[in-house]
């Protein structure tokens, strides 16, 4: 199988990036169908993660750094499908971390604090400088069978939390969908967003 | 001197939904209170990609703590958990979801409609366990026969007498090659499969398809945001005269007179209205015998091996069935009593959470097993006991000062052995198909969170030991009905919809009939 397949399986890839990502904005934008219709205003819009930098400092430079390498390790590129560098998924998930309940919070930094503390008592580095095959030791949790409940062990825990969160922030990424429009024609991934309800 | 209030009718989905559409045909007057608003499908939503939402799909942490159906498309549609809570024991967690809009909890129904039977209806003549329904079989047929064509329920028949048929447009689709080995190894082991019967539509909900012939007569009157505080009792009469309720926005208080109140405002909700009210509890028995449907989700997914790599040939994959109850039908089989169904389902990905693999190896097993997946998901009969209960907690009140309700559901011994029995067979069936399993589970759902919450307001024929007589009219007060899940006294395994508005339908003409004679 090619490699350009791989992540087809993966939930879902919209069609239409409703505005192209950066390197793509150079790109003549065609006029919408209705132009120059006085009745609506129907503008191309673009959403903050195709243009700018989140600016977010929840996780230390040690954790974000342990992250970046964790999301590289778990879901790299894969072909023609960007995997967690180029979706930003790390960044989106410090996010994510930092607006969820308590627990969360800290089964992440526990938990990135532990990646970078294994590293540091088998390599006197830090987790981010280790190849993937001197990380494999401290994943080892991931190659477990799958249980309901999950294993007891919070880092074990946590390497199972970021594996899905990491593959679900990529695939559902802006940066995604544009690569997923180049190459397929699929349209999922869409669906009715319902605005609050007054 | 004649009473000329309208009837009240509180809550607009499947109960209130179908009481009005009933009584305004026949010439009655009433008014609907709903807690919420009304979508209005151009204004109200529009189509995206996941890619453009701020949470990327993961939906606002924390937003819902108990509503995994919630998902950041339609976060805004679901009850919030925070102006609506209630209370439990963190020891027996309980997932208690809703939906306050027009329409109700029908706007995100599964769609699945099952009659229920004898089998439920005279549960203890079967198996001397629970209670018998005041009512049988026959006596609600003639009103699932009613219900079938307005919900457009298609389906197979099948002649079983533990699933009866129904008024279906006929489900004539052509199974899938998996779909066919399936349900192969099904006929080797005995066990019944049919199609699902659903209710078809992009939408079937009691908005589209009961309040517009319901306003149309000229009789209705909905009233949106309005959150019932009360029902009112005359201390003369004992009778309910009126029902008091607040704006959701404004906080407005107002009251409305009734000649005959008609709750429908979902099991829990009207439950515990009731309760707030004081009345329809000389039994005691009001807010306990909850009960609803185990879930064990997913309790298999296997892959087709055929299927693997992209190698399906057109028809392997796609479609699904239904599984009917076959557990303790004729003789006592198992270590539990009463019995489950399955949904099964072909064609998509499994989860790549049942991987153990990570990286490269991840990304590539997740191609090679793309549309290759099996599932199975587990429902199964709860036996309703006095023991699972709701109470209001008056130490919290929600965001319009109404006092919450305590709910204590835990499953017990029947459901855990039901659970586990369904795995083993289900693996059984999965292997008989030549499927290769690649994950299975027994763990239910917690109590709650099928949506299939029932009992609370049971039916009975002896005033002592039931809020509700056969017709949904409380023992106590003859102008005061309770139509919606509350009333049921077992359940089955079959979803509740469509029987809580067979019985919604039957209870609004009996209202009407009594009216007519005078004795109401």
């Amino acid at each position: 199988m090619r490699r350009r397949n791989l992540l087809k399986t993966l939930m879902a890839a919209p069609a239409l990036a409703a505005v192209p990502a950066p390197a793509a904005a150079q790109a003549p934008v065609p006029a919408p169908a209705n132009a120059g219709s006085p009745d609506n205003f129907n503008l191309p819009l673009t959403a903050p993660d195709a243009v700018a930098q989140a600016g977010q400092h929840f996780f230390s430079a040690d954790q974000s750094a342990a992250l970046e390498h964790l999301g590289d390790i778990l879901v790299p590129r894969s072909g023609d499908r960007p995997g967690s560098k180029e979706t930003n998924a790390p960044k989106f998930l410090e996010f994510l971390i930092s607006q969820s309940p308590q627990d969360r919070q800290t089964l992440y930094k526990n938990g990135l604090d532990h990646l970078n503390n294994e590293a540091s008592k088998l390599y006197r580095r830090s987790f981010a400088a280790l190849t993937p095959g001197e990380a494999k030791p401290i994943l080892k949790p991931l190659e477990g069978a799958w249980t309901y409940a999950g294993p007891s062990d919070p880092f074990a825990q946590f390497l199972l939390a970021a594996k899905e969160d990491v593959l679900r922030a990529c695939v559902n990424s802006p940066a995604y969908a544009t690569a997923m429009a180049a190459i397929t024609r699929g349209s999922s991934g869409m669906n009715y967003y319902w605005f609050p309800v007054e | 001197m004649p009473n000329d209030n309208p009837i009240v009718i509180i809550g607009s989905g499947a109960a209130g939904g179908m009481a009005a559409y009933i009584l305004t045909k026949l010439g009655i007057k009433c008014v609907m209170l709903e807690a919420g608003p009304l979508l209005d499908l151009d204004r109200h939503r529009v189509l995206k990609p996941v890619s453009e939402l701020p949470y990327r799909g993961f939906g606002r942490p924390g937003q819902f703590p108990h509503v995994v159906q919630a998902s950041e498309f339609d976060a805004n549609l679901w009850a919030d958990e925070k102006e609506n809570p209630y209370t439990n024991d963190p020891a027996d967690p309980y997932n208690w979801v809703r939906i306050r809009l027009v329409g109700g909890k029908t706007l995100r129904w599964g769609r699945a409609s099952w009659r229920l039977s004898d089998y439920e209806f005279k549960g203890k003549d079967h198996d001397g366990m629970g209670d018998n329904w005041p009512i049988s079989y026959s006596d609600l047929a003639p009103y699932y026969d009613r219900v079938e064509p307005i919900f457009r329920v298609s389906g197979r028949k099948e002649g079983w007498p533990q699933l009866p048929d129904g008024n279906f447009l006929e489900d004539k689709s052509v199974d899938s090659q998996s779909v066919l080995r399936f349900l192969a190894a099904a006929k080797k082991m005995d066990i019944p499969t049919t199609k699902q019967r659903r209710s078809q539509g992009t939408f079937a909900s009691s908005a589209n398809l009961l309040l517009p012939d319901a306003v149309a007569t000229g009789n209705l009157q909905i009233v949106t945001n309005a959150v019932v505080r009360e029902i009112t009792k005359d201390k003369n009469t004992g009778l309910v005269n009126g029902v008091s309720f607040v704006h959701r926005h404004s906080k407005q208080e107002y009251t409305i007179p009734a000649r005959v109140v008609i709750v429908g405002a979902s099991c829990l909700e009207s439950t515990r209205l009731l309760l707030n009210s004081g009345l329809a509890n000389s039994s005691g028995v009001l807010g306990h015998y909850l009960f609803d449907q185990i879930y064990v989700k997913n309790v298999v997914t296997a892959v087709v091996p055929e299927a693997r790599g992209g190698r399906a040939p057109r028809g392997l994959m796609g479609g699904g069935g239904y599984i009917a109850r076959f557990r303790n039908l004729k003789t006592r089989e198992k270590d539990f009593v009463r019995g489950y169904a399955y949904d099964f389902g072909s064609g998509g990905t499994p989860n790549a959470k049942y991987l153990p693999l990570y990286g490269d190896a991840l990304l590539k097993e997740l191609a090679e097993l793309n549309n290759t997946a099996f599932s199975m998901t587990t429902m199964g009969e709860v036996i309703p006991r006095f023991e699972n209960f709701v109470r209001i907690n008056p130490d919290v009140k929600d965001e319009w000062g109404v006092p919450v309700l305590h709910i204590r559901h835990k499953y017990g011994a029947n459901e855990y052995a039901m659970a586990k029995d369904s795995m083993n067979i289900a693996e059984e069936l999965c292997h008989g198909a030549g499927f290769q399993i690649l994950a299975k589970h027994a763990q239910m759902a917690p109590p709650g969170e099928s949506i299939h919450e029932l009992g609370t307001c049971r039916m009975g024929a002896d005033p002592k030991t039931s809020v509700l007589n056969k017709y949904n009219q409380t023992h106590d007060i003859k102008n005061l009905f309770v139509t919606d899940g509350s009333a049921f006294v077992s359940g089955g395994s079959q979803n509740p919809t469509l029987t809580l508005l067979a019985l919604s339908m039957r209870a609004s003409e009996y209202l009407a009939s009594e009216m007519k004679k005078g004795n109401v």
